[in-house]
């Protein structure tokens, strides 16, 4: 459910992936060849059903292009400060294509090449996406802290 | 870098949450679905594979009876002892008009069936002798049945029916040129029946309208965001022949109109504030300023929202034709009809009167701004049609269709139709 939730607007539509998901698997489950762990196995499964619900029932996201974005080196801390459940819901507020970059990078560790195949992009943008998703990112958790603080 | 992607990474990558009861149920029930539909698949794929085997097995074991020689003797055993004097002449006569009708021009409708004229005659002949039987029983038993006429003349339809009766006046009579004894009244106007399939790939161009209110800037807005995909139909059924060239067919059909929606939007997505100090010096009296710019520097994010917008629906058509002879090999069928809109699922995304995307459907309660049912529609046909086998037809020409009903609901303030071009093919096999 985390792992929908986070390519997700928010949860029901993070449900709605998780249904559809474990459909999918369900369906699929005789084309597992069981090289691998089962998990991993279902974890992409229900990732690229995420990514097929995306483009199903709509909104994606491109960015102007905006070149010499600096990006300050974030301080660890401030990730140890919050919990789990709340950089999940902060993830989730990211626009839709910064988001999924992000999740597809960073969390699950695919590659610019087969982000930029599987979402149809180019490499640098992937690239520059992640950039930016990573800085507004920073900023939206360091104002959690700056607000708890 | 790393560290901020690793510890991300590792407080939510195993992360968990928690998930409404309702979900399991409602994947229990999605997955018992999936079997129950692959059952459904593995019928109708049986199906279409099944069919055509009894099509071609339905025509062999005709073919084989019709062209035994022996079923025009049997017609002649059956008949030659209590067959009525008009009855006798007929059959003598049987075997040098079966000659004649090979080597005259055929009619029309034995065109339209282009059976092998061995076959077919010879079918017709076999029928003719037990009707003859069973008209004269009729007679002895009924005595509003009378011979009139026997005329045996080198049109198609009156070599079969030498004999017409005058009878009570029925219902049937609608559809009967001249009253007829009842054997051969169904060979006389619907000369046979027939299953048919099509499909068709169109493009439908959208008439959006107001629905009273001054919407025209709203009509602009969709016009701008939505615009036509090739769409579909298919639908099957039955048809009739009716007198000679005309028929009749009605089924069940699907269409699927299909829509693009593209819409762009900007957005300011982060706001930074710049502010540049800077001193200047008085090359004269020596003193110092301080000017203070702030610039907002913002960031523009754009957002796009695209969807393929569907308005499914589910029909019962209702068709008359005419096919008329324009060479040899191909009649050009000509038809219009009606279609009935039994059910309609409309789903995708339009813009609201402000430009914002809004996800729509009216399979939900959340909206209503498409109608289940649209209501009657209007369709023509122009398609040429040839005999690829003995009783198996194809054609393919263009089809049209105007939806006569709005799909949008009341509350929605734009009227929109759509009418649809497109081609199509088809196959018909006679029964």
């Amino acid at each position: 459910m985390a792992l929908c939730y986070r390519f997700a607007r928010d949860k029901s539509e993070a449900e709605d992936m998780l249904q559809e998901g474990f459909v999918r698997v369900f369906d699929k489950l005789d084309l597992f060849s069981g090289e691998g762990s089962l998990e991993s196995w279902m974890r992409r499964v229900m990732i690229n059903n995420a990514l097929k619900y995306k483009q199903k029932y709509v909104t994606r996201f491109n960015y102007s292009e905006i070149e010499n974005y600096h990006v300050h080196d974030p301080s660890p801390s401030i990730i140890d400060e919050l919990s789990e459940g709340e950089i999940l819901d902060v993830i989730t507020t990211l626009p839709d294509g910064y988001r999924t970059v992000f999740n597809l990078y960073v969390i699950e560790g695919y590659s610019h090449k087969e982000i930029a195949d599987l979402l149809n992009i180019g490499e640098s943008t992937s690239r520059s996406q992640l950039v930016k998703a990573r800085t507004l990112l920073r900023d939206k958790l360091t104002k959690i802290i700056r607000l708890a603080g | 870098m790393k560290n901020f992607d690793e510890n991300i990474r590792d407080k939510v990558f195993n992360s968990e949450m928690d998930v409404s009861d309702h979900i399991w149920d409602y994947i229990d029930s999605q997955i018992s679905t999936k079997n129950e539909r692959s059952r459904y698949w593995l019928f109708f794929f049986g199906s279409i594979i099944l069919l055509p085997i009894l099509f071609i097995g339905t025509y062999y074991v005709n073919n084989n009876n019709l062209s035994n020689s022996e079923s025009i003797v049997v017609a002649k055993d059956v008949s030659q002892d209590n067959i009525l004097p008009h009855a006798e002449i007929a059959l003598d006569g049987l075997e040098s008009l079966i000659e004649e009708r090979l080597t005259d021009d055929l009619s029309p409708i034995a065109k339209s069936n282009k059976i092998s004229p061995l076959v077919s005659q010879s079918r017709k002949s076999l029928n003719l002798g037990f009707q003859i039987a069973s008209f004269r029983k009729q007679k002895k038993e009924n005595n509003n049945l009378q011979v009139i006429k026997n005329n045996p003349t080198k049109k198609f339809n009156a070599f079969y029916s030498p004999y017409i009766a005058e009878r009570s006046a029925s219902p049937l009579d609608l559809f009967a040129a001249k009253t007829q004894c009842p054997t051969f009244q169904a060979q006389g106007n619907f000369s046979s029946m027939y299953t048919y399939v099509n499909t068709s790939g169109y493009y439908p161009i959208m008439i959006l309208s107001s629905a009273g209110d001054d919407v025209g800037d709203f009509i602009a807005k969709r016009k701008n965001s939505e615009s036509s995909l090739v769409s579909f139909s298919f639908d099957a059924g039955l048809g009739f022949d009716y007198h000679e060239n005309w028929f009749v067919e009605t089924g069940l059909s699907y269409n699927q109109t299909n829509v693009k929606f593209y819409n762009r939007k900007e957005d300011v997505i982060k706001n930074t504030l710049r502010i540049v100090e800077t001193t200047l010096i008085d090359n004269i009296s020596g003193d110092e300023y301080t000017q203070i710019d702030t610039f907002i520097d913002q960031e523009i994010g754009v957002t796009e929202t695209a969807s393929l917008n569907t308005f499914k629906q589910i029909d019962i058509p209702l068709h008359i034709g005419y096919r008329l002879p324009v060479s040899r090999v191909f009649d050009l069928a000509v038809s219009a009809g009606v279609v009935v809109n039994l059910k309609t699922f409309s789903k995708g995304y339009i813009v609201d009167s402000s430009g914002v995307p809004y996800e729509f459907t009216n399979q939900a309660n959340t909206d209503n701004l498409f109608k289940t049912q649209v209501g009657l529609s209007y369709t023509g046909r122009f398609n040429l049609e040839t005999e690829i086998y003995p009783d198996l037809y194809l054609n393919g020409g263009l089809n049209l269709r105007y939806t006569g009903g709005n799909f949008n609901s009341v509350s929605n303030t734009v009227n929109q139709r759509f009418f649809n071009v497109g081609l199509g093919v088809g196959m018909r096999y006679k029964i």
